[in-house]
C-alpha cells in the first residue's frame, strides 16, 4: 500500500464524508473504525434533511459528498417541507431505511478509489514538538504515519447514559467508549464543555393500532436529494401523526422525580429545540397536547421511531406513559428511550478549516464539535476532509464557505467564533444572507468551488455545467422579452405605468402573474424546460432583495480580508474591555470580520481592533522601508 | 484625529484655575504608575489618601488621591485622581512630571467618556447624552441631558427593540419549524403587534424635534424692513452689542447668530438683513441670506416700523402659531394710533418690552413644552429610528399583501439592524431565545 496521508478517524457521517473528500482530493486515506459494519449507521432518527438540513444536504451534494446520493438510494418518503411558503425556505426532508443507507454509504466508501477501511481503535495521536500531528497509535501498539488527522469520534467523550436512575458509561449503546483518545484530547489541552442529548423509546410497529391514526404521506412524485439523481426507485411509506393526552402529561408530572433531568442527575445542557417529553411537559403547562410522528425505520423493519417523546423516564415509566397514547395502547418498546450526556471539543479551537488551532494536521469534525444532527456532521466533515487532503497536498489548507456561499459557511464560522449552550443546529434564521441560499441553487453557489479545489468528479462537473448553461440561456431569453407598462396594463398586467420596460423575468417572480399567463403573453416562454423556468421564477422572486443585501455582503467579505497577524496578542491592544479581551483570546478570530461577530465585541472595540491592525501594517512597512 | 488607545491619558477635569481645588483625571494602563513618579504610595483602591506629590525630591503638592481599579472605574480603564491645589503652577508641575516619563499625553476633549463607551462602561446614547450635560447651558437642556443620562432614549429603544425582537422571533418560529404546530395565525396576529409597535415608534419620532431643538437651540430669525430696529432689538436681546446699530438702512448684511437663555430653553436669536428690493449685490446677498435663514427658523419675529408698507407684512404671511409681529417705534407715533392686534413697543423708549419678551416665550414653550419629554435628540437617533419604522412598515405590508414569510422576515432584520445603531446589535440567539420561550417546539 502507498504511504498513508490522511487519516480519519470514526465511521459515523462525519468520518465518512471526511474520508471520502480526501481521496476525491487523489490523497491516499484511511478510515479507521472500531467496527466496519457500523459505517453511515443513522443512530437516532431515521431521517435527514428539513429545514436548513436539507440545505446543507444539498450543499453537501453540490461538493460531491455522499450523504444527498445515500438519502435518495435509501429513501421510503420525501417531503419537501414549507411547500407553502417561499423556495429560500423550503427544505427538502427524507425518512429512510436505516439499512439501506448505511449500505449506501458504505458500498461508496468501499469503491472509492484511494480510500481504504482500517478495523481498529486508535488509542493516542502522535505529534511532533513543533505541534504538527504525524500519526496515530493503534490499540495494538502499531503506529501509523500521516500529515493530517480528522477526529470525527461522536459523543465518546465521557459519555453517561442515563435511563431512570440507572447510569451506564457509553458512547452510544452497545459501543464502547474510547479512553485513550480522551486521555489524548485532555492531554494537548483542548477546551471541553459537556452537552445532553436524548431519544425516543423504539416502538414494534406490528403493535401499533395504525388504523386509527392520521396518515401523512410523502410527496409524489418525490423530489429527490441530489442533483445528479433523477428518479427514486424505492418503494414509499407513510408517516402517521398521534399526540400525547393530558394522561400521558399525567403520568409525567407524577414520575419527574425519577427522571435524571429534574432529580438533577445531568449537568450537561439539552437542546431547547429537542426538549424531551418531559421538558414540553413542564415548560409548556398549559399545553394539553403535544404531537408525535410516528417514523418507519425501514421497508423490512417494524420498527417506529415515535418522533417527539424523546425521555429519559425509567423503562416501567416509558411503557406506562407511551400506552396513554392514542394508537399506542397496547405497544410494545422495542428499547427505551434514555439520554446521553457527553463532553464536546469547545470549536473555537477550530479554524474555519476545522483545523485546531493548537496543532497542525489535526482536524476534528462531527458531535465532537458540539453540533447535533447528521447533515451538521457531514458537512464539517466534508469541509475537514477536503482540508486535511490539502494538507497531505502540501497547498495551504484554505477550502472555507463564507456565511454569503452557503449554511455550511454559516455552521463552521458559528461554531468557530461563539460560545455553544446547546448542542448546535442549523436553522433557516441564523443564514443573514437566507433569501440567496436556497435549497434549489446550492449546486450553482458551490459546485464550481468545488471543481477548482478538485474534490467534484468528471461526471457531476460535466452536469453542473450543462445545467448552468441551460439557465443561463432561459435567464436570457426571459431577459430580452420586454413590454411597456402601458402595453402591459392593456394585456391585464398593472404594473407601475413608470415608462419603464419590464422583461419577462421581472414578470416571471411577481407573485400576482403565473406562468400561465407569461405564457399567453409570449408563447416562445413554453420552450423553456419547466425546471429551469422554476428556477429563474425563484431567482426573479428574491432579486430586489439579494440586491440590497449585495453591500452588506462587501462590507463582510472586506472585513473577512482584514486579517491579523498571525499569533496576535489580544491582551496587547490597548483600550479593550476586560470582557472583549477574554472573549478575542477564547476564540484568537483569524479576521476582524470573525472577531466583530464574537459575543461581547461591540463596533466599538471592532474599530479598536481595525486601527491596531492598519497601525501593525504602517508599522511594518515602515520598518520594511528602513531596514 | 487619531486616538491611540495604547497611551496612558491625563487632563485637568475640573474649569476654571485660581479654584480652589483642581482634578487632574489620569487613565489607561500607566495610571497605577503615577503614585511612582510622584513619589507617593498607592492606598487601597477607591479610597481617598493625602499624598505628597513630588518630582524627585522636589515636592510640589499635598493632594487628596483616589485610585480606581479598572473595569470598576469611569473609563473601565485603571484611573488615578488627583485633587491638587487649583493655581496654574501647581497643575503644571504636577502634568509636567508624568509627560516627562513619557506614555502619558493630554487626552483629547472627549476622550475619557469616549473609552467608557468602548469599553463597554456605558452606551453610546448615555455617552452623548454625558457630553450633552457637560454642554447644557440652560435649566431645560440640563433635564434633558440627564434624563439621557439616566437611559430615558435606551429604556424606550429598549422596549421598542424588545417588541421587534419579539415579532421578528415568531415569523422566524413560523418558518424554521413547520411542523411543530405553529399555526398561520401566529402570523396574523403579528400585524397587530407591528401596528401597536409602528404606532410607539411615530410617537416618539413625532415629538417636534423638542428635543434636538432643546440640544441645539430654539431658532427665532430677526426680520424686517430696513431700518426697523432688529439690530436694536437683537443687541438689546442679547445683552451685548452683536450688531452695528444706525440710522442708515441696509447696515446689516450678514446674518450674526446671539444665543440667550428664554425661560430656561436655549434660544438662537438671528440679525438679519432688512428685506428691500436693492441693486447693490452685498445687499442682496444678504437679503438672500436672510430669507434662507429665517425658511429654517423655528420661528420668525417679524419687525415692522410705522412707515413700513401695507403690503410688506402681508408678503410674508406670518403664521400666529410660530411668528411674532411686532411694531417697533412706536415712541413716534401718536397715543392713539397703536394698533392693539400687533404688538407695539419702542427699543428707544423701553415700551413693551416685557410683553415681548412673554410673547416669545409663549412661542418657544408652544413648540417646546410637550405632554411627554422628547427622547430624540440627535438626528443620528432620529435618522435610524425613522429607518427601522419604514422597514417595520414594509414588513406590515408584505404581510398584509400575504407574501411569504421569509420576505416579511427580511424587512424585520433591517428594521431590528437600524435599532441596533441606537441601542446596541440584535443577534439570532436574542430570536431563538424567544422562539423557545414562547412556543413548544421541537422533537
Ligand atoms: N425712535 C426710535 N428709534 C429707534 C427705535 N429702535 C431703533 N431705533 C433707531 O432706528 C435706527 C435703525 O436701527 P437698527 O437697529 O440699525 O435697524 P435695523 O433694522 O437693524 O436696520 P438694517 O440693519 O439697516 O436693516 C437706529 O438709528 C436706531 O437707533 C425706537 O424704538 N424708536
Ligand atoms: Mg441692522
Amino acid at each position: 500500500m502507498t504511504e498513508t496521508k490522511v487519516i480519519v478517524i470514526g465511521g459515523g457521517h462525519a468520518g465518512a464524508e471526511a474520508a471520502a473528500a480526501s481521496a476525491r482530493l487523489g490523497v491516499p486515506t484511511v478510515l479507521i473504525t472500531q467496527k466496519k459494519e457500523t459505517i453511515g449507521e443513522m443512530s437516532c432518527n431515521p431521517a435527514i434533511g428539513g429545514l436548513g438540513k436539507g440545505h446543507l444536504v444539498r450543499e453537501i451534494d453540490a461538493l460531491d459528498g455522499l450523504m444527498a446520493k445515500a438519502a435518495d438510494a435509501s429513501g421510503i418518503q420525501f417531503r419537501v417541507l414549507n411547500r407553502s411558503k417561499g423556495p429560500a425556505v423550503r427544505g427538502p426532508r427524507i425518512q429512510a431505511d436505516r439499512d439501506l443507507y448505511k449500505e449506501a454509504v458504505q458500498q461508496t466508501l468501499f469503491q472509492q478509489d484511494n480510500l481504504s477501511i482500517m478495523e481498529a481503535t486508535v488509542e493516542d495521536v502522535v505529534c511532533e514538538k513543533t505541534g504538527v500531528v504525524t500519526g496515530v497509535v493503534l490499540s495494538s501498539g502499531e503506529k501509523v504515519a500521516c500529515s493530517a488527522l480528522v477526529l470525527t469520534t461522536g459523543t465518546f467523550l465521557r459519555g453517561v447514559i442515563h435511563l431512570g436512575e440507572s447510569k451506564t458509561p457509553a458512547g452510544r449503546i452497545g459501543d464502547e467508549p474510547s479512553i485513550g483518545l480522551a486521555l489524548t484530547l485532555e492531554k494537548f489541552g483542548f477546551a471541553l464543555s459537556r452537552l445532553k442529548t436524548g431519544t425516543p423509546p423504539r416502538l414494534d410497529g406490528k403493535t401499533i393500532a395504525w388504523g386509527s391514526l392520521l396518515e401523512q404521506n410523502g410527496d409524489c412524485p418525490p423530489e429527490p436529494l441530489s442533483y445528479l439523481t433523477d428518479e427514486i426507485q424505492n418503494e414509499q411509506r407513510s408517516c402517521f401523526i398521534t399526540n400525547t393526552n393530558e394522561t400521558t402529561h399525567a403520568i409525567i408530572t407524577k414520575n419527574l422525580n425519577k427522571s435524571p433531568i429534574y432529580s438533577g442527575q445531568i449537568e450537561g445542557v439539552g437542546p431547547r429545540y429537542c426538549p424531551s417529553i418531559e421538558d414540553k411537559v413542564v415548560r409548556f403547562a398549559d399545553k394539553n397536547k403535544h404531537q408525535i410522528f410516528l417514523e418507519p425505520e425501514g421497508l423490512n423493519t417494524d420498527t417506529v421511531y415515535p418522533n417527539g417523546i424523546s425521555t429519559s423516564l425509567p423503562a416501567d415509566v416509558q411503557e406506562h406513559l407511551v400506552r396513554s397514547i392514542a394508537g399506542l395502547e397496547n405497544v410494545r418498546i422495542i428499547r427505551p428511550g434514555y439520554a446521553i450526556e457527553y463532553d464536546h471539543v469547545d470549536a473555537r479551537e477550530l479554524k474555519h478549516t476545522l483545523e485546531t488551532k493548537k496543532m497542525a494536521g489535526f482536524f476534528m469534525a462531527g458531535q465532537i464539535t458540539g453540533t447535533t444532527g447528521y447533515e451538521e456532521a457531514a458537512g464539517q466533515g466534508l469541509i475537514a476532509g477536503i482540508n486535511a487532503g490539502l494538507v497531505a497536498l502540501a497547498k495551504e489548507p484554505n477550502f472555507i464557505i463564507d456565511r454569503a456561499e452557503g449554511y455550511l459557511g454559516v455552521m463552521i464560522d458559528d461554531l468557530v467564533t461563539k460560545e455553544i449552550k446547546e448542542p448546535y443546529r442549523m436553522f433557516t434564521s441564523r443564514a443573514e444572507y437566507r433569501l440567496q441560499l436556497r435549497a434549489d441553487n446550492a449546486d450553482i453557489r458551490l459546485t464550481e468551488k468545488g471543481v477548482r479545489i478538485g474534490c467534484v468528479s468528471e461526471y457531476r462537473k460535466g452536469r453542473f455545467e450543462k445545467k448552468r448553461s441551460n439557465i443561463e440561456k432561459a435567464e436570457d431569453t426571459l431577459k430580452m422579452l420586454k413590454l411597456s407598462p402601458s402595453a402591459l396594463s392593456k394585456l391585464g398586467i398593472a404594473v407601475n405605468q413608470d415608462g419603464i420596460k419590464r422583461s419577462a423575468h421581472e414578470l416571471l417572480g411577481h407573485r400576482d402573474i403565473g406562468k400561465e399567463r407569461l405564457l399567453e403573453i409570449w408563447p416562445e416562454v413554453g420552450q423553456i424546460p419547466q425546471q429551469y423556468l422554476e428556477l429563474c421564477r425563484n431567482n426573479s422572486m428574491y432579486e430586489s432583495y439579494v440586491r440590497r443585501q449585495e453591500a452588506d455582503i462587501e462590507a463582510y467579505r472586506k472585513d473577512e480580508n482584514l486579517v491579523f497577524p498571525k499569533g496576535m496578542d489580544f491582551c496587547s491592544v490597548g483600550g479593550l474591555s476586560n470582557e472583549a479581551r477574554q472573549a478575542l483570546e477564547t476564540v484568537k478570530p483569524q479576521t476582524l470580520g470573525q472577531a466583530a461577530r464574537i459575543p461581547g465585541i461591540t463596533p466599538a472595540a471592532a474599530i479598536i481592533l481595525l486601527r491596531h491592525v492598519r497601525a501593525q501594517g504602517r508599522r511594518r512597512r515602515h520598518l520594511q522601508g528602513s531596514g | 484625529m487619531s486616538q491611540n488607545f495604547e497611551d496612558t491619558i491625563l487632563a485637568l477635569a475640573t474649569g476654571s484655575l485660581h479654584a480652589a481645588t483642581a482634578l487632574i483625571r489620569i487613565s489607561g494602563n500607566a495610571a497605577s504608575t503615577t503614585a511612582n513618579i510622584l513619589g507617593f504610595k498607592l492606598q487601597k483602591q477607591r479610597l481617598a489618601s493625602v499624598a505628597i506629590l513630588k518630582d524627585g525630591e522636589r515636592k510640589l503638592d499635598e493632594a487628596l488621591v483616589i485610585f480606581f481599579k479598572g473595569p470598576r472605574s469611569y473609563t473601565g480603564e485603571d484611573v488615578m485622581e488627583l485633587h491638587v491645589h487649583g493655581g496654574r503652577a501647581v497643575i503644571e508641575a504636577v502634568i509636567n512630571t508624568l509627560q516627562k516619563q513619557g506614555g502619558f499625553r493630554i487626552a483629547e476633549p472627549g476622550e475619557f467618556t469616549k473609552r467608557a463607551v468602548l469599553n463597554g462602561k456605558m452606551d453610546l446614547t448615555k455617552a452623548e447624552g454625558i457630553n450633552d450635560l457637560i454642554q447644557a447651558e440652560t435649566e431645560a437642556q440640563r433635564v434633558q441631558s440627564f434624563a439621557q443620562v439616566d437611559g430615558a432614549l435606551s429604556e424606550i429603544a429598549f422596549g421598542w427593540r424588545e417588541k421587534a425582537i419579539k415579532i421578528a422571533a415568531h415569523v422566524e418560529a413560523y418558518i424554521d419549524f413547520p411542523d411543530e404546530e405553529i399555526p398561520e395565525s401566529t402570523l396574523t396576529s403579528l400585524g397587530d403587534e407591528m401596528s401597536v409597535l409602528i404606532r410607539d415608534i411615530e410617537k416618539g419620532l413625532n415629538d417636534g424635534r423638542r428635543g434636538e431643538i432643546l440640544r441645539e437651540g430654539f431658532r427665532v430669525a430677526v426680520i424686517g424692513p430696513p431700518n426697523a430696529g432688529k439690530s436694536t432689538l437683537v443687541n438689546w436681546l442679547s445683552k451685548r452689542p452683536v450688531s452695528i446699530i444706525s440710522e442708515q438702512p441696509g447696515t446689516t448684511r450678514d446674518v450674526l447668530e446671539a444665543s440667550l437663555d428664554l425661560g430656561g430653553y436655549p434660544v438662537i436669536i438671528a440679525d438679519t438683513a432688512g428685506l428691500r428690493a436693492s441693486t447693490d449685490p452685498i445687499e442682496n446677498e444678504g437679503i438672500k441670506r436672510a430669507q434662507e435663514w429665517a425658511k429654517t427658523a423655528n420661528s420668525r419675529l417679524i419687525l415692522l416700523e410705522p412707515s413700513t408698507e401695507a403690503g410688506f407684512l402681508e408678503r410674508l404671511k406670518p403664521n400666529p402659531e410660530r411668528d411674532l409681529v411686532v411694531l417697533n417705534k412706536i415712541d413716534l407715533l401718536p397715543r392713539d394710533l397703536k394698533k392693539e392686534e400687533t404688538l407695539a413697543i419702542s427699543l428707544k423708549d423701553e415700551i413693551g418690552l416685557d410683553k415681548l419678551l412673554n410673547g416669545l416665550k409663549k412661542i418657544v414653550s408652544k413648540r417646546m413644552v410637550g405632554k411627554e419629554p422628547p427622547v430624540i435628540t440627535r438626528t443620528r437617533h432620529r435618522e435610524a429610528l425613522q429607518s427601522c419604522l419604514n422597514s417595520i412598515k414594509s414588513a406590515k405590508t408584505a404581510l398584509l399583501l400575504g407574501e411569504e414569510p421569509e420576505i416579511v422576515a427580511e424587512e424585520l432584520r433591517a428594521s431590528t439592524k437600524s435599532l441596533g445603531r441606537v441601542v446596541g446589535a440584535v443577534d439570532v440567539e436574542d430570536l431563538l431565545d424567544v422562539v423557545f420561550g414562547d412556543f413548544c417546539i421541537g422533537k
